[in-house]
């Protein structure tokens, strides 16, 4: 398999407060990576030194399966952090002295200004722009020259929810011409409406990383009650289709399925046919989010 | 570094700042080099007793020093234009951007030392410009002798700049860079030297080997200067090229180190 991006054994300190922690994972080329945490987990840090604008302390990274350097991140179009752009200059002129640093022949500037819906503020002075707009441009200029890689911190950031749908849209439509795309968020939401790979981090280590139905497996769970317990508990584990029991919360059992197969008539008719006559029997869907906190808290 | 040139040239053209400040560096070099040009006329009207002999200060070749000394004073103009390059770049966090882009760091601070080099040269040409044309107006006669002191004047632009360049690559602020650099150009670097005067005395480079200084001593005082000579005892050209030519080095390879170590 390709990789985009390896990273090993990735460590940084800013002073006393450790930002990375020995972080490694790869990167397939044509996935959508998402790296999900909290606030200061870390994520844009790491982002910052895949860029080089950041030193690591310790660990390397690779680019393209090599030793990266200014050339492979010409390759990339990159949305770090904020939009940088100079403030005084027009959204074109802005995306012409970005064009030339990627070293893009006849950037298609039109092109990827309409793509953004910002075409009609082109001639606009980037200071004059809100910051949804702002944002805008930016992921414009990720998409000069078409590049084999995307990599996008907070694409949705200060965007409004129309602006935010029409990202996610971009985004998915850009991963189907096979482009890897990776995208740092806290927003679950987004990075399970749009990623295929996910990497989840806290405080600076990685939890886990894989695809995202692996780690954010999202099973059917049914919550059941009867007087005794333990033989409920028998019972359920001899039922076909189950994958797992465990002991609720209040004396309540949990019974998963796989997604989308749990049935309540059958389970309550095989705990009715083994003598269980049940007293609770719920649904529970468990969330991403719950999913989510469990893993970062 | 063509490329790279072109693409600086981008930033600079909508920069109206840039254009201003440029624009009054051309304008003040022409005003105080006029104003002394005054001065001196009136004074040798009333009494033609100085500069007799030797020629006025405005006659070629003794013009070359005369107005280089001059417009050295407004050296702090094209610094400005370079603290306000870099310090833009740290504000607008493109510095950051340009490298996500594809400049490698080091890449992206030679074009700036490059910057450097062409602003401390158009600053020089604007002053040889000015300078052939004064002469002229005052109708003496075109002479290349004395030209050494438009080479002197280059490396006090360079040196100058370059103090401008390492400022702001350390303090990144605009305010804060262009606050230090005047104070310490009009105060510090001249205290330093006088305190240590007294340790000085006797050594062949005198009093000039501070940063800017230094560079100031290659421009001795056009006026009055038998007079003078005895009292600053300007120190030997040649030393003091070779201390700017070490400071020159030693911001380059500043500049470079913190640029290419530090995080962005």
């Amino acid at each position: 398999m390709n990789y985009v991006l390896e990273i090993n054994n990735l460590s940084k300190n800013y002073g006393s407060v450790q930002a990375l922690n020995n972080v490694s994972y790869k990167v397939p080329a044509g996935t959508v990576f998402g790296i999900l945490g909290p606030n200061g987990s870390g994520k844009t840090t790491m982002l910052g030194i895949i860029m080089d604008i950041l030193r690591a302390t310790s660990g390397g990274i690779q680019l393209f399966g090599e030793t990266p350097t200014a050339e492979h991140r010409r390759r990339m179009g990159t949305l770090l952090e904020t939009p940088n752009f100079y403030h005084y200059m027009s959204a074109v002129d802005n995306l012409k002295i970005a064009a030339a640093i990627k070293g893009v022949d006849n950037p298609d500037i039109e092109g990827v200004l309409k793509k953004v819906n910002l075409f009609e503020r082109k001639d606009s002075k980037f200071q004059t722009f809100s910051l949804g707009m702002k944002q805008r441009l930016a992921i414009a200029s990720c998409l000069l020259g078409n590049p084999e890689v995307l990599v996008f911190d907070e694409p949705t950031n200060g965007l409004d929810p129309v602006g935010i749908a029409e990202i996610r849209t971009l985004i998915k439509a850009v991963a189907q011409e096979g482009k890897t795309i990776i995208m740092a968020s806290h927003l679950l939401d987004e990075v399970e409406k749009v990623c295929t790979h996910v990497a989840i981090m806290k405080k600076g280590t990685l939890l886990a990383s894989g695809s995202v139905d692996e780690i954010l497996a999202n099973d059917d769970m049914a919550e059941t009650g009867a007087a005794n317990t333990a033989q409920l508990m028998q019972v359920l584990s001899s039922m076909p289709g189950q994958t797992k029991v465990e002991a609720g919360l209040n004396g309540k059992v949990n019974v998963h399925f796989p997604i989308g197969t749990a049935n309540l008539a059958q389970l309550n008719q095989h705990c009715f046919n083994h003598g269980i006559v049940l007293d609770h029997l719920q649904m529970k869907k468990k969330s991403l989010e719950a999913k989510f906190l469990e893993m970062t808290n | 570094m063509q490329k790279l040139l072109q693409i600086e040239w981008m930033k600079v053209r909508n920069y109206r700042t840039f254009w201003i400040l440029a624009s009054l560096f051309v304008a003040a070099v022409v005003g105080i080099n006029y104003i002394s040009y005054s001065i001196n006329t009136q004074v040798n009207n009333t009494t033609s007793a100085i500069g007799l002999g030797t020629g006025g200060p405005f006659e070629f070749p003794k013009i070359w020093n005369t107005m280089t000394w001059m417009s050295s004073l407004l050296l702090y103009f094209p610094g400005f234009i370079i603290i306000f390059l870099i310090t833009n770049e740290y504000t607008f966090k493109t510095h950051r951007q340009n490298i996500i882009d594809g400049l490698s760091r080091k890449q992206f601070v030679m074009v700036k030392l490059n910057l450097a080099w062409i602003i401390a040269l158009a600053s020089t040409i604007v002053v040889f410009v000015a300078t052939a044309l004064f002469g002229i107006i005052d109708g003496s006669t075109f002479t290349f002798e004395g030209m050494e002191y438009i080479a002197y004047f280059f490396v006090c632009s360079l040196i100058y700049v370059l103090f401008a360049m390492l400022l702001a690559l350390m303090l990144r602020k605009a305010a804060l860079a262009v606050g230090i650099y005047f104070i310490y150009g009009l105060i510090i670097d001249n205290i330093i030297p006088g305190i240590l005067r007294k340790y000085l005395d006797g050594k062949p480079y005198g009093t000039y080997f501070m940063p800017l200084d230094v560079a100031d001593g290659l421009l001795p005082f056009p006026f009055f200067k038998n007079q003078i000579d005895a009292i600053l005892r300007m120190p030997n050209p040649y030393i003091c090229l070779g201390i700017c030519v070490a400071w020159v080095v030693f911001y380059h390879w500043f500049s470079i180190r913190k640029f290419e170590k530090e995080d962005l």
